[in-house]
């Protein structure tokens, strides 16, 4: 065997194993994203978000949230704290617009910013996309309690998304049950856990999820109830929706 | 002669009957003090606005670039063709300060506080002696600043963080594509400022805040000139055709709903905003425009029952000298001639109650001086350490005496002419 062959064959098997859990978790994550998002209908639930302040101090924040998730759509509607009651969301294309019935005005946002001046990001209520935004660079087995989970690595591949690097434990039915973000510079900013799931019309629902910010040690929980998956009229995309539910 | 014989006898006249004008002098001091304390105080505000802004902006004039393809971050990527400009033109400046700004979305945090900060300011620590020097440092000190991990945190940010000198802090901020980015910062000083810029508020190096922010090394967020003279309108027409030659520039903005305006809408790639400070602070401009406008309507208040108590004093003053007038007028002076005593009698009056007014207007200024006016809502952007001073200008103060002189004038040479032109036989008798 030829210098040059045995160079070209040590760059294949080393480069072998990356390639195959690249390819690999390519597949998984577009599994958890399949589950996470609900692309053959409509989704509507009730989304309680408890905030517990390090001070002791406890905010709840009430809203609805209508997905469309086959076009990337979704319309969220505040019902409290009544201070914000009537503000809502509509992402429609690539936009996302916040709409304010005090000033009847919509700003932009971005996906990437607080929800309500929360802990939870816009991005939190929209379909998963991991396998569009990330590449796998690492994946090892690891129990996380009482279940197998596979560990994944992520590394962003665009710049449109708010953590640069993700940790992610995904269960043997492929269900997200804890992720890690950290940012540009590699530090931990956020821990997700998503302890328990519900099946509705044979789709995974997160029932609660918990979120920590590491700086803050902020603690925020989200409950999920009231889910639908009945047809949402094409009306509830709209800014007039807005206008009208603030009424 | 005759002219220096008239003021030497109304000089005589003036010590014999300063009894008699006790009132008068008393009227037109209390006048003159609350004019100048007035008119001090106002500058002196308006000069602690602008000089706070001043530090706070970075400069007196700016250019500035809004990055549309980036959520309109505040950015400037062609230094070179805003030098070369700036080079080209005949403009006195001092110094030029590039800066990288970051606003509202800038997260402090240290052992589980945070704060949300409203100025991450990165700047040059060699290139911005002023803005280090004016700071009221409470702790730490500003000798040891690195270019790499040193921060200035305001008094308020030091408490809500629980963060002294010494103390590691956490910044948290976004890159221009709103990447989550974190950098790790000693806490070098703690300055206090009670103005409204200083609340949460810091300061970094330059090189850190473009590493956290993803900027290049050569890309700024503003470029503030600080200025010998303020720039006149054919100078912001020249740099502004010199940099539209080269770059997207929005004609310049002058007041602040104009420039919240520019930024509205959707533009791609960076468009350039050229405004000089008053812009940033004619908000607070409108503020001391109606504190003026309300000074003005005091100022009238007062001078108007200075020249009622004038014209009455003056009038009760002549008829008690009716007979003395009579008997000057029988030895021979003139009507004129007494008129001109009577006015320059006055002018005695004027000096010595322009002397105890500017006196009593020092005492009043020195005992404001002594309180912190901190406490009031909304007011420290109008203090200098809290505490009220005052500015004197040549030219409000000439005004100031002017104006007094103005109407102590019209309302003694009424009385004094009809004093003058009295009939001999009734003033010698003593009758009005």
């Amino acid at each position: 065997m030829s210098i040059r062959k045995s160079i070209a064959l040590s760059i294949i098997i080393c480069l072998l194993p990356i390639l195959v859990f690249a390819d690999e978790g390519k597949g998984i994550l577009e599994k958890v994203d399949a589950l996470a998002s609900y692309t053959d209908s409509d989704f509507a639930a009730q989304y309680t978000i408890v905030e517990e302040k390090k001070n002791g101090d406890r905010q709840k924040t009430v809203s609805l949230v209508f997905r469309r998730d086959a076009q990337s759509m979704y319309t969220i509607v505040i019902k409290e704290p009544e201070i914000s009651q009537g503000q809502g969301y509509l992402k429609v294309e690539n936009s996302l617009w916040f709409y304010d019935p005090d000033s009847r005005r919509f700003n932009f946002s971005s996906a990437k910013d607080r929800f309500q001046n929360t802990n939870a990001r816009n991005s939190d209520f929209t379909k998963s996309t991991l396998a569009e935004d990330y590449k796998v660079v690492a994946i090892e087995d690891e129990a996380l309690g009482r279940y197998q989970c596979r560990k994944l690595t992520l590394e962003a591949v665009t710049d449109e998304v708010a953590y640069p690097k993700m940790i992610i434990w995904v269960d043997e039915n492929y269900l997200l049950r804890k992720s890690e973000d950290y940012s540009l510079s590699g530090r931990l900013l956020r821990v997700s856990a998503f302890p328990s799931y519900t099946q509705i019309d044979g789709r995974y629902v997160p029932s609660r999820f918990l979120l920590q910010e590491v700086l803050s040690k902020e603690k925020t929980q989200i409950s999920i109830s009231r889910v639908s998956f009945n047809d949402i009229p094409n009306s509830t995309f709209s800014k007039q929706f807005l206008e009208n539910v603030s009424r | 002669m005759q002219l220096q014989r008239t003021i030497s006898l109304s000089w005589n006249y003036f010590r014999r009957y300063v009894n008699r004008y006790i009132f008068l002098i008393i009227a037109l001091s209390l006048g003159f003090s609350i004019i100048t304390v007035m008119t001090g105080l106002s500058a002196g505000m308006t000069d602690s606005v602008y000089s706070a802004a001043r530090n706070h902006y970075g400069g007196d004039y700016f250019i500035l670039g809004y990055d549309g393809d980036h959520s309109k971050r505040s950015r400037t990527t062609d230094p070179d063709v805003i030098d070369s400009a700036l080079k080209s033109l005949s403009i006195d400046f001092e110094r030029i300060v590039k800066r990288v700004n970051y606003f509202s979305n800038g997260y402090l945090y240290h052992e589980g506080n945070s704060v949300r900060m409203k100025n991450v300011l990165g700047i040059d620590w060699t290139n911005e002696p002023d803005t280090l020097g004016s700071l009221h440092i409470v702790s730490g000190s500003l000798d040891d600043l690195n270019t790499e991990d040193s921060i200035i945190i305001s008094e308020v940010v030091s408490q809500e963080l629980q963060a002294q000198a010494g103390d590691e802090v956490i910044l948290q901020g976004d890159t221009l594509s709103g990447q989550k980015n974190t950098a790790a910062f000693k806490v070098a000083a703690v300055f206090r400022d009670t103005t409204v810029f200083g609340y949460f508020k810091c300061f970094i190096p330059i090189t850190a805040q473009q590493s956290l922010l993803a900027y290049g090394e050569d890309e700024f967020s503003s470029y503030g000139l600080y200025l010998n003279e303020p720039l006149s309108a054919s100078q912001i027409t020249a740099l502004h055709t010199a940099l539209s030659s080269s770059l997207i520039v929005e004609k310049p903005i002058s007041t602040r709903t104009a420039f919240n305006q520019s930024k509205k809408g959707r533009w791609d790639g960076i468009r350039y905003l050229m405004l000089n400070l008053g812009t940033y602070v004619s908000e607070v401009d409108d503020l001391l425009s109606a504190m003026t406008i309300i000074s003005y309507f005091l100022y009238i208040m007062i001078i108007f029952i200075i020249l009622v108590s004038i014209n009455i004093t003056y009038r009760v003053i002549i008829k008690e000298r009716t007979g003395e007038i009579g008997t000057l007028r029988s030895i021979g002076m003139q009507r004129n001639d007494l008129v001109s005593l009577l006015l320059f009698e006055c002018l005695w009056v004027f000096i010595l109650s322009l002397v105890l007014g500017g006196i009593l207007a020092a005492v009043i200024l020195f005992i404001l001086s002594l309180f912190s006016w901190s406490g009031i809502p909304g007011f420290e952007i109008f203090l200098k350490s809290g505490k009220l001073t005052a500015v004197f200008e040549g030219k409000t103060l000439f005004m100031n005496v002017l104006l007094l002189l103005g109407i102590t004038m019209p309302a003694v040479m009424f009385p004094s002419i009809r004093g003058a032109r009295m009939n001999l036989t009734k003033a010698l008798s003593g009758e009005d």
